[in-house]
């Protein structure tokens, strides 16, 4: 029986119920149709001006052997028509004033129990938004019928949803909800809200980083969402983040979580947009493919942990899952909103670098330490160049001033049946590198909704197509900080580039600026989806989703940013690069009511694709630039190309029982099958079993007054973790890449082992969660107490030579342990009738150890990683302070043998977080609203003196190339005997006892150091302008804000930020935008 | 409804396994579509001669020659390396990393000859031209990596199968074992390979893939490792009588064109030339050579000797190098070639054979062809103790920074604790194997280090 059949038969259906009585069911008919089914049926003509009807509403009928009369009544109701029957006519006819419509609006006011008129409340019907209340809490929404349910909501208020008759005005007074207990929250396949939920689903308002002044979804989350660790790797913008929910949980494996745009999986910010050879400032991670997702099209953001909600997404659930819902459309008239905003950026404050005068009496002295010999070729800098130069490198390099730019124009409407969004937006941020540098990105975005058949039929189709550019320097220049501050001028008197003083060569920092890289950048994504409603309570869904992501990259390394006479040539890299993902998926939704029972059940099946290929090109030995631009006349060209495909496939379902809202249960369940495993391995079943006991509604509770809400939830399921590369499985040769070839002919060779074993690693979830709302949830409290132990490891054993091969993949019984608390607080500190202030306080403290791993010592990550020790732990001396009468770094000599060797390494601490999270401060006062967000972390982080010592020592050593400045932490050193001092003696000699102990630091456990900080992450101010002036200018509703970013940080962290603690990168950016936004 | 959603779900079900069908990586080919075609399989054996020629330094691109050189007397390294430090002062630990880096790639080239051995078994759709190509040059590969192998080490886990279940804990074998297994591959290559070059239209006259010659050549050496006189002279002697081959003049001998190579190795990235001509010859003139040769080795040419002269090359800094390889710079024509097997060599084997078996004449004769080249008069010796101090004296300057003659010699001849001990401060005479890898024993319980390590 095809889908089409079954349609028809359920149209057919009222016809074949009886002569001369109408039976006709269904919503959002048009006149032109019922009056059809009254030919039909009951065998009437009807007579009417269609002019009258045009515009006119659909209608919803329930009818069921109705006679002539009561089907009239019932259609008519609160329309402003009137009819007259002759015979077997009808006529119609209007009542009241020509001018007047058919039909009466549904119309209402909005109020908030303290009497403020609520703007901006949204009143949906059928889970469709109608329409949303203006400056005054007015509202009016075209509606088929005369009485129909509505539901009213408003972010920080309890929705209620009601039955309004279009005949009167309706008044509806909203009570404010500390905890928003009862706001809609999107879960996997569907919705649900705090206050029934029974896995962990942490939601982000859109309104949150909406309009925040960095472009971006990953920055906005941080510190917004317990359990989830955003990390920003350095401050370039367009950057990809790390993301980690409930921490790591794979040893050797990917750690990302799964993202969902709309139902559409999409490319995770691992690096698929970047691959060039040459590197780029955005560092190793490239570009974020997130930022495709234009922030003005985003609706809500969720996350959701633990396997009782991403047990339904099987194999790819372990590492949690981001839904990304996109916006929808209003119904009513078209509407405009506009958004304008504007700022500047600049790198957060780190630590000033030597003045050339600090500089040069700490060269002096090292070179006095040791008293080794030095001229002007080794200590150029002293001796031959102007000794008195004092340029601010940290400013030329990483100090200048980016501008933000943003622009959206969204343009919404439609009516009941048909709701639509078209929106265009421009986002623009400028690197601190200054020049030019930095990325932009426009986007197109549309959303399309229409039901038909009665509203059986819902058709969601949303698409979003942007494109970016990026310019950069082919890497972060912020290293070049630490040149010496007298480095020579960059440019002669004629304005070219020079390369030496007095016959001494420096690296040439404005020469670095020739080094270019280009990207452009594509993102699309097209979501089809199409509901049908079979019977009350039982829907079927298929959805279609198409997303690609792509990249053009381009670098260059010109001659004309290389000195001339070391005979330089040029070089170009391109890369492209394509990720596509292709989703077919198919569910049936059934809800069963009875009582105060309910039962929900999903079951579907689903079918992916992912492809991704890259091709590069490096060509070298240009020799001129016009050829360099041209790209002809390299000396040699190496090609290559990689396309990997990914298939996924997965049945699931879930079955939630609830009995008044008060008891509930939830299972769910996935098989999945991936291509990432060999046959027979393919295939993995994952299962989570919560339940939810909400014992505040109990009768003996109702008596204990101050506690409003009580709920207590438990769950424990699997998820897993396919993230490894593709086809590990199977024996396989790849190329060489010998561009010569053998006798021309290209090469293949053994890359892998034929492994059949490979095999899903499995995470085992548990946490147990208590919700609790008190003085009638004003203060609401969330704590969940999570374990998570991922199993059945995936990791790389270690081969010996003879094997041919360095090693090969395979599942160990290895135990990585997760466990943590996370606390959201929310309390509602004042709410009056022009002021109300709300605070949110988010805590989470995670934990992450090794426990087992069988045969630890003889694998390659012996020395690597502990048992009983978090998998970030590192190796290294101990560290013992320095010694006031040499000035040497002192290390503990564990084995008593004299001198340190590896014997002396030994487990050495770990970067993990120790707690992090945030504390929102929401203030309303009239017209005005102010929010106020610190982000909080605690924990250890890579010093960055120990980096320095690595890469840009200390001042002292000589030659040319080790000319290096630092920090003015470098001041706090050793300088005599019975000094103290943090850092140990300046020396000027590679080879001396305090070079060999700065080497011995790095590797020691004083490479960890406090990295705690807390940042006044976001504020934002916002100002309503009054309705006079609003209306006055014929808008309907017309804002004004200031946003500012990173603007403060308490941290006692050394040199750089404590978030991307390399110092050798850009640290985050602070900004501070202005903007408006306007609604027509 | 239900029903139709019940048949979809079935339908998928079964369609499953299909649906997650995917072509593997496009950087990767499977193993059963290598060996499906001759053209494929081929690029197979292409990768193996790639895989050997990829990286400067590594085994058989200069590895052999420069360590085995550093850890004998003929060569000094200019800058300080704890990588190399030790092969020239004979202090080498089971740690040092270009040690292992070596031994590793002696196992990488006998796995990727291993797998094609295997999965030829299973190739039914290849000629049988290519199976005999692939299987004969596969075997030719293998016993050279051991021969060598079994020199530097001593006695290694004899792998055999591609298969790292079997392979990974093997012990080691015995040297008589590894040779056993030289020998055995050798003499199927032999039967295996043709008489002439294969070679691909535009590289014709090229001997870079081994034939029958080849085979015989190194089949000579190995037997003249092992004593076996009279095998070593008449493997010798096929060689020597094949018309292919004849001496060169001395700055012939290294040149793709040379008909003295009986097989060589051709570069493979860019237009580069050969790791011997870029390690030994300084990228500019100012620069000091990275390895000069040692003055032992200087002091040892005769008067006279022309290859003093056209072999070695005086830098500015006034250290001299090799200069048997004269190209550094990259140079599309592929003027040179790393020769691994040629001619002059194997006259010198067979002389010293012949001196072992009697010979003393046919041994003076083929010790005079090598003379004469370089330019110096017939050799005086005439007894049989004389004939082969000259004929060891010859290898030493004949075959000085090649392929790591003279650090074999050494061992073989049973003198190099005698000559080392007096030149290199420090000797112990376990420096004569070199350690087995710190990580290959860490990885491998069964194996069992090389004594005084």
């Amino acid at each position: 029986m095809s889908f089409k059949t079954v349609v028809l038969l359920l149209l057919l259906m009222p016809v074949c119920a009886g002569a001369q009585r109408l039976n006709l069911r269904g919503k959002g008919f048009s006149f032109a149709y019922v009056f059809g089914e009254i030919k039909k049926q009951l065998d009437y003509d009807i007579i009417y001006t269609s002019r009258n009807f045009e515009g006119a509403p659909t209608v919803d009928v329930e009818l069921k052997n109705a006679d002539i009369r009561e089907t009239l009544n019932s259609v008519f109701a609160g329309l402003q028509l009137g009819y007259h029957i002759d015979n077997r006519s009808v006529s119609i006819y209007r009542v009241g004033s020509p001018e007047a419509s058919i039909f009466k609006p549904l119309q209402g006011r909005v109020f908030s129990a303290e009497g403020q008129p609520l703007a901006g409340a949204s009143i949906t019907i059928d889970s469709v938004t109608v329409a949303t209340t203006d400056a005054t809490g007015s509202w009016r929404a075209r509606v088929r019928s005369r009485m129909t349910t509505v539901t009213i909501s408003y972010l920080g208020y309890s929705s209620r949803t009601v039955e309004l008759s279009n005949t009167v005005l309706h008044v509806v007074v909203l009570q404010s909800s500390a905890y928003t207990l009862d706001n809609v929250v999107v879960q996997a396949y569907g919705k649900t809200t705090p206050r029934l939920s029974m896995g962990s689903v942490s939601s982000v308002k859109a309104s949150d980083i909406n309009t925040q002044p960095e472009g971006t979804i990953a920055g906005g989350l941080a510190g917004r969402v317990p359990g989830l660790q955003v990390k920003q790797y350095n401050g370039v913008p367009g950057a990809a983040y790390g993301f980690l929910v409930r921490g790591l949980h794979s040893i050797a494996q990917g750690t990302e979580p799964l993202i969902i745009v709309d139902g559409m999986p999409v490319a995770g910010n691992s690096g698929a947009l970047s691959i060039i050879g040459s590197g780029s400032a955005q560092g190793a991670m490239g570009a974020a493919s997130l930022n495709g997702i234009p922030l003005s099209s985003v609706a809500s953001i969720e996350v959701l942990k633990g396997a009782s909600a991403t047990a339904i997404y099987g194999s790819r659930g372990a590492n949690g899952v981001i839904l990304i819902t996109l916006k929808q459309g209003l119904a009513g008239k078209a509407r405009w909103n506009f958004d304008l905003f504007g700022g500047v950026s600049r790198a957060v404050k780190t630590s000033p670098n030597l003045g050339i005068v600090e500089y040069r009496g700490l060269r002096r002295e090292a070179i006095a330490n040791d008293g080794v010999a030095y001229d002007s070729a080794s200590a150029p800098e002293l001796f031959a160049w102007d000794s008195t130069r004092n340029i601010d490198l940290k400013k030329m390099v990483m100090g200048h001033t980016g501008l933000i730019k943003d622009a959206r124009a969204e343009l919404s409407g439609g009516d009941t049946n048909t709701v639509y969004l078209v929106s265009g937006s421009y986002h623009g941020e400028g690197a601190a590198f200054g020049r030019g540098t930095g990325q932009d990105w426009k986007s197109l975005y549309g959303h399309l909704m229409h039901s038909c058949w009665g509203r059986h039929l819902r058709v969601d189709l949303s698409a979003i197509y942007s494109w970016g550019n990026t310019e950069l320097p082919i890497q972060d220049l912020s290293i070049f900080q630490y040149s010496t501050p007298n480095t020579p001028a960059f440019r002669d008197g004629a304005g070219q580039l020079q390369w030496a003083d007095h016959g001494v060569g420096y690296t040439n920092i404005e020469a670095l600026y020739s080094n270019q890289y280009r990207a452009s950048l594509r993102n699309q994504l097209n979501h089809l989806q199409v509901s049908y409603e079979v019977l009350p309570g039982l829907e079927l869904k298929g959805s279609f989703g198409y997303s690609r992501v792509s990249s053009d990259e381009n670098s260059r390394l010109p001659l004309a940013g290389q000195d001339p006479a070391s005979a330089p040539v040029g070089h170009r890299y391109y890369t492209g690069n394509t990720w596509h993902s292709e989703l077919a998926e198919g569910y049936a939704q059934y809800v069963w009511k009875k009582g105060g029972s309910r039962l929900d059940a999903l079951f579907g099946v689903n079918w992916q694709q992912q492809r991704s290929s890259h091709s590069d090109i490096f060509q070298d030995g240009f020799t001129s630039d016009a050829q360099l631009s041209a790209g002809v006349g390299a000396g040699s060209t190496t090609t290559d190309a990689n396309a990997v495909a990914y298939r996924y496939e997965a049945g699931f379902g879930r079955l939630s029982y609830s009995l008044r809202d008060r008891y509930l249960v939830n299972v769910s369940g996935r098989r999945d099958g991936s291509s990432r495993f060999g046959p027979g391995r393919q295939f993995g079943n994952f299962w989570a079993v919560s339940s939810a006991w909400v014992f505040s509604d109990e009768s003996f509770m109702r008596r204990v007054g101050w506690l409003s809400y009580g709920k207590i939830r438990a769950g424990i399921g699997t998820t897993g973790n396919d993230q490894i590369g593709d086809n590990q499985f199977a024996q396989v040769y790849g190329n060489t890449s010998a561009n010569r070839g053998y006798q021309g002919r290209q090469g293949v060779i053994p890359v892998t082992f034929a492994n059949d074993q490979l095999a899903w690693e499995v995470n085992y979830s548990t946490e147990v969660a208590l919700d609790l709302g008190f003085l009638k949830n004003k203060v609401v409290l969330s704590a969940i107490a999570y374990r998570d132990w991922t199993n059945n490891q995936l990791v790389y054993t270690s081969l010996p030579s003879q094997a041919g091969l360095p090693g090969v993949f395979s599942n160990f019984p290895a135990d990585v342990v997760n466990k943590g608390l996370e606390f959201t607080l929310t309390t509602h500190n004042w709410v009056r009738q022009h002021f109300r202030w709300v605070s949110t306080l988010l805590l989470t403290v995670p934990g992450n150890r090794l426990r087992r791993f069988p045969g630890l010592a003889a694998s390659t990550y012996a020395g690597r990683l502990y048992e009983g020790k978090p998998l970030s732990e590192i190796t290294g001396y101990h560290y013992t302070g320095v010694d006031p009468s040499t000035g040497l770094f002192t290390f503990r000599d564990f084995n008593k043998n004299g001198v340190l060797d590896p014997g002396d390494r030994k487990p050495g601490g770990d970067p993990d977080l120790r707690w992090y999270g945030g504390l929102d401060q929401n203030f309303q006062y009239r017209r005005w609203e102010l929010d106020v967000f610190f982000e909080y972390r605690v924990g250890k982080g890579v010093n960055p003196l120990a980096m320095l010592y690595q890469l840009k020592p200390p001042p002292g050593q000589l030659g040319p190339q080790m000319l290096n400045n630092g920090p003015v932490e470098w001041l706090d050193h050793w300088r005599a005997p019975g000094d103290g001092g943090r850092l140990q003696r300046l020396t000027a000699n590679p080879a001396s006892a305090a070079s060999q102990q700065a080497y011995n630091y790095t590797l020691s456990d004083a490479l960890l150091t406090g990295a705690s900080f807390v940042r006044l992450k976001s504020l934002a101010l916002r100002w309503r302008l009054p309705e006079k002036w609003v209306s006055k200018a014929g808008l309907t509703n017309a804002q004004v804000y200031l946003q500012g970013q990173n603007l403060l940080t308490w941290t006692k962290f050394p040199v750089t930020d404590p978030e991307t603690q390399d110092p050798t990168v850009l640290p985050p950016m602070r900004m501070v935008t202005m903007g408006c936004h306007i609604t027509l | 409804m239900l029903r139709f959603f019940f048949l979809a779900c079935v339908f998928t079900s079964v369609a499953c396994r299909k649906l997650l069908d995917v072509p593997p990586p496009q950087d990767q080919v499977s193993t059963a579509t290598v060996f499906a075609s001759d053209s494929s399989a081929l690029k197979a054996l292409s990768g193996m001669y790639i895989q050997m020629m990829d990286n400067t330094r590594s085994l058989l691109n200069g590895g052999v020659t420069i360590y085995c050189g550093l850890s004998a007397d003929e060569l000094v390294n200019s800058y300080p390396s704890i990588f190399e430090d030790p092969f020239r002062t004979n202090s080498l630990s089971a740690d040092n990393l270009q040690n292992a880096v070596l031994y590793n790639m002696a196992y990488t080239l006998i796995h990727t000859a291993n797998t094609i051995l295997a999965e030829l078994d299973g190739a039914g759709s290849l000629s049988t031209a290519t199976r005999a190509e692939l299987r004969g040059e596969a075997k030719f590969t293998r016993a050279l990596v051991y021969f060598y192998l079994v020199n530097l080490y001593g006695g290694v886990p004899l792998v055999t199968t591609s298969d790292y279940a079997t392979s990974a804990l093997l012990p080691r074998s015995s040297i008589a074992a590894v040779y056993a297994q030289v020998i055995a591959d050798l003499a199927d290559a032999s039967s295996l390979l043709t008489d002439g070059y294969v070679a691909a239209a535009g590289y014709s006259g090229d001997r870079t893939r081994p034939n029958r010659g080849a085979v015989t050549a190194l089949l000579a050496r190995v037997y003249f490792y092992q004593g076996s006189w009279a095998q070593t002279d008449s493997a010798a002697t096929a060689v020597i009588s094949n018309p292919l081959y004849r001496l060169e003049a001395l700055d012939s001998v290294f040149l793709s064109s040379s008909r003295e190579a009986i097989w060589q190795l051709q570069p493979v990235h860019g237009n580069m030339e050969t790791a011997e001509g870029l390690s030994f010859i300084p990228a500019l003139p100012v620069y000091p050579p990275a390895y000069y040769l040692a003055d032992l080795l200087l002091n040892s040419y005769e008067a006279g000797d022309l290859r003093r002269a056209r072999w070695v090359k005086k830098a500015l800094n006034g250290k001299s190098y090799s200069y048997k390889y004269k190209r550094a710079s990259y140079d599309s024509a592929r003027v040179e070639y790393n020769t691994v097997l040629r001619l002059g060599e194997v006259f010198l084997l067979r002389a010293e054979a012949r001196v072992f078996l009697g010979d003393y004449v046919g041994a003076a004769a083929d010790l005079n062809v090598v003379r004469a080249r370089a330019g110096l008069p017939a050799s005086t010796a005439a007894d049989g103790s004389d004939l082969l101090a000259a004929i060891w004296h010859e290898r030493q300057v004949e075959m000085a920074v090649e392929w790591g003659q003279r650090w074999l010699d050494l061992k073989r001849s049973g003198q190099i604790d005698g000559v080392l001990g007096g030149e290199k401060p420090g000797w112990t005479s376990k420096a004569g194997l070199w350690p087995i890898p710190a990580g290959e024993l860490a990885k491998n319980v069964n194996l069992v280090q090389n004594g005084g390590y």
